[in-house]
């Protein structure tokens, strides 16, 4: 928790209107995490400063910042951000699953992507919006369930007989 | 890591009836849409009662009105990416090209609309007033189909639809 504490009063430390007591400062001595973010929000805050202070030479405190952004870089780890990691591992699941959902996706053809042009004369334009998929469901629906299915002897189809495409169509037919 | 391996998992559960929807261009979808078009001419040159000149002729003019608006699909969607191009976020878009494109988009739509109109007077000729009417219903019945399958995609990512009834 120590590390939290250090997290919020470091602005105030690096402005001089607070100082570290005698436990913080043994903390900040060993912690490299803690060494790592005063590296980085000790010259945030003296620029913050210089807003009121134009003693303070801003470009100096960048290249600072830069420079140091620069050297801690394996330093820094996610490791004493228990907040932000509690937000991490939830959003980049999501954005994989994302990611490959979407990556999937657009291996999904286009209907309407690249032939068109060249397809057959056709009456019905706008069946070249269709997937194979909604063709054979849309030739079901135009086609009499009685030229489709082959009645048994007794005649009464068995539902294990249908396709799929046939058993949609019935089931459209039973929910009206 | 458990929720992003049980992601990962959710995701490969998830895409495969995606890529396995298949689709055209192909030799199996232009052979269904051959099947669609001949069970939906066939039908209606029975429910129309139509005779077999009737029919012939009818053909014809189904045809060429198919091609023609096929023809305006593929040029509104050449307008449309043009379009698209041009308001891509984080580039300032020309406003003449922007113009262009809407007034053209605009006029495609108009003769698309127009080309119903069209084929229907080119019917007028051919088939009786109840025919005309009831083969402007079956079309219609049609369209309204090719919609809701569209509609019904998973997460409803239709394509564009341009089977507007006039």
């Amino acid at each position: 928790m120590i590390c939290e504490s250090l997290s919020d009063r470091m602005p105030a430390v690096a402005k001089g209107t607070e100082a570290w007591d005698p436990e913080e400062a043994e903390h900040l001595a060993w912690c490299q995490d803690c060494q790592a973010e005063w590296a980085v929000i000790a010259p945030i805050a003296l620029a913050s400063a210089a807003a009121v202070d134009p003693d303070v030479d801003l470009d100096r405190v960048a290249s600072g910042v830069l420079a140091r952004l620069g050297t801690s870089r394996g330093v820094l780890s996610l490791n004493r951000f228990s907040a932000a990691r509690r937000w991490y591992r939830p959003l980049a699941g999501l954005a994989a699953a994302a990611a490959l959902v979407l990556a999937f996706a657009s291996l999904r053809p286009d209907p309407i992507a690249d032939d068109v042009a060249t397809r057959e004369p056709t009456a019905i334009p706008e069946l070249d919006v269709l997937f194979e998929s909604e063709l054979e469901l849309l030739l079901a629906s135009l086609t009499p369930v009685a030229d489709e299915i082959e009645l048994l002897p007794s005649g009464i189809p068995r539902l294990g007989d249908l396709t799929d495409v046939e058993l949609e169509l019935l089931l459209e037919t039973v929910e009206g | 890591m458990n929720r992003l391996k049980l992601a990962v998992i959710a995701s490969l559960l998830i895409a495969p009836p995606l890529v396995g929807q298949g689709g055209p261009p192909g030799d199996r979808a232009q052979m269904l849409r051959s099947r669609v078009e001949e069970t939906f001419l066939r039908r209606a040159q029975q429910q129309l009662a139509l005779t077999d000149e009737q029919a012939e002729r009818m053909m014809a003019v189904v045809r060429s009105a198919g091609e023609g608006r096929r023809a305006l699909e593929a040029e509104e969607r050449t307008l449309r990416a043009s379009l698209q191009q041009e308001l891509r976020p984080g580039v300032a878009a020309r406003a003449d090209s922007v113009n262009y494109f809407v007034e053209a988009i605009s006029r495609n739509r108009v003769t698309y609309a127009q080309s119903f109109q069209k084929e229907m007077q080119a019917l007028q000729p051919i088939l009786t007033p109840a025919q005309r009417g009831q083969y402007l219903q079956m079309r219609d019945q049609l369209l309204q189909r090719v919609q809701e399958l569209q509609q019904s995609r998973p997460g409803n990512a239709a394509a564009p639809f341009r089977g507007r009834r006039p």
